[in-house]
């Protein structure tokens, strides 16, 4: 086959270049799905899953790989410390966020206040515990994984020395 | 910040960007980014770039301070 080459036909730039584009695309597509799944929970409520069964699945599934990648690698974030603090600001922002979104849908469907309010503190409470847990569970793997890589370099770096010796 | 040393390297030895592009393996469009310090090149491909022009690392890639 001449159109295809198992060769890279790109330079180092165009690969780095490459790689943006492809990263851009990825978080495109990410929020853009997130966004579809949450018109879609609008839309359709309760019965959201049967239109956007596909949506969710791909979106889980392009979190899951990203998480178990970076992790893997020992990479946590670009801006954000991997500390208990930091996690449990997050979980609660996304289950403040979480509550809110579903209190407002809550509100709409039903028009009352109190059930509102009831909807926002279910939500709020368990997506913060289960979050937290999540985060910290990932925070304790990613430590383990980046002390081992640490590690693992120590020992090549020693091995190097010795030779070199 | 533009790559002089670079350039006048490559003139010195009679080469068009095109030219040392192929040599080291890259595109045109690689070196001129370098030359014109839009990219920052790999070791690899300094070295690469060094070896074709018969420089060192120090002759093309070393910012003097006072410089």
């Amino acid at each position: 086959m001449k159109w295809f080459n198992k060769k890279n036909n790109l330079d180092e730039m165009q690969e780095l270049k490459l790689l943006k584009l492809e990263s851009r695309g990825f978080w495109l597509a990410f929020f853009a799905l997130f966004a579809a799944i949450l018109i879609q929970i609008a839309l359709y409520g309760p019965e959201f899953s049967e239109h956007a069964i596909g949506e969710f699945i791909v979106f889980l599934g392009m979190g899951i790989y990203l998480m178990g990648g970076c992790l893997k690698n020992g990479i946590w974030d670009r801006h954000l410390q991997a500390s208990p603090a930091v996690n449990i600001g997050v979980s609660l922002l996304a289950a403040a966020l979480t509550g809110l979104f579903n209190a407002i849908m809550s509100y709409r469907d039903y028009h009352s206040i109190g059930g509102a309010v009831a909807v926002f503190i279910v939500y709020f409470f368990m997506v913060g515990i289960i979050l937290s847990v999540t985060l910290c569970v990932c925070t304790a793997f990613y430590q383990r994984r980046r002390k081992q890589l640490e590690e693992e370099c120590e020992d090549d770096s020693t091995d190097t020395d010795n030779g070199q010796d | 910040m533009k790559n002089l040393k670079l350039k006048l390297a490559r003139m010195e030895k009679d080469l068009s960007q095109t030219e040392l592009a192929k040599r080291v393996g890259v595109t045109r469009q690689t070196i001129g980014m370098v030359e014109a310090g839009d990219y920052n090149p790999t070791l690899n491909l300094c070295i690469q770039i060094c070896k074709s022009l018969d420089k060192t690392l120090d002759d093309l890639f070393w910012e003097d301070d006072s410089g």
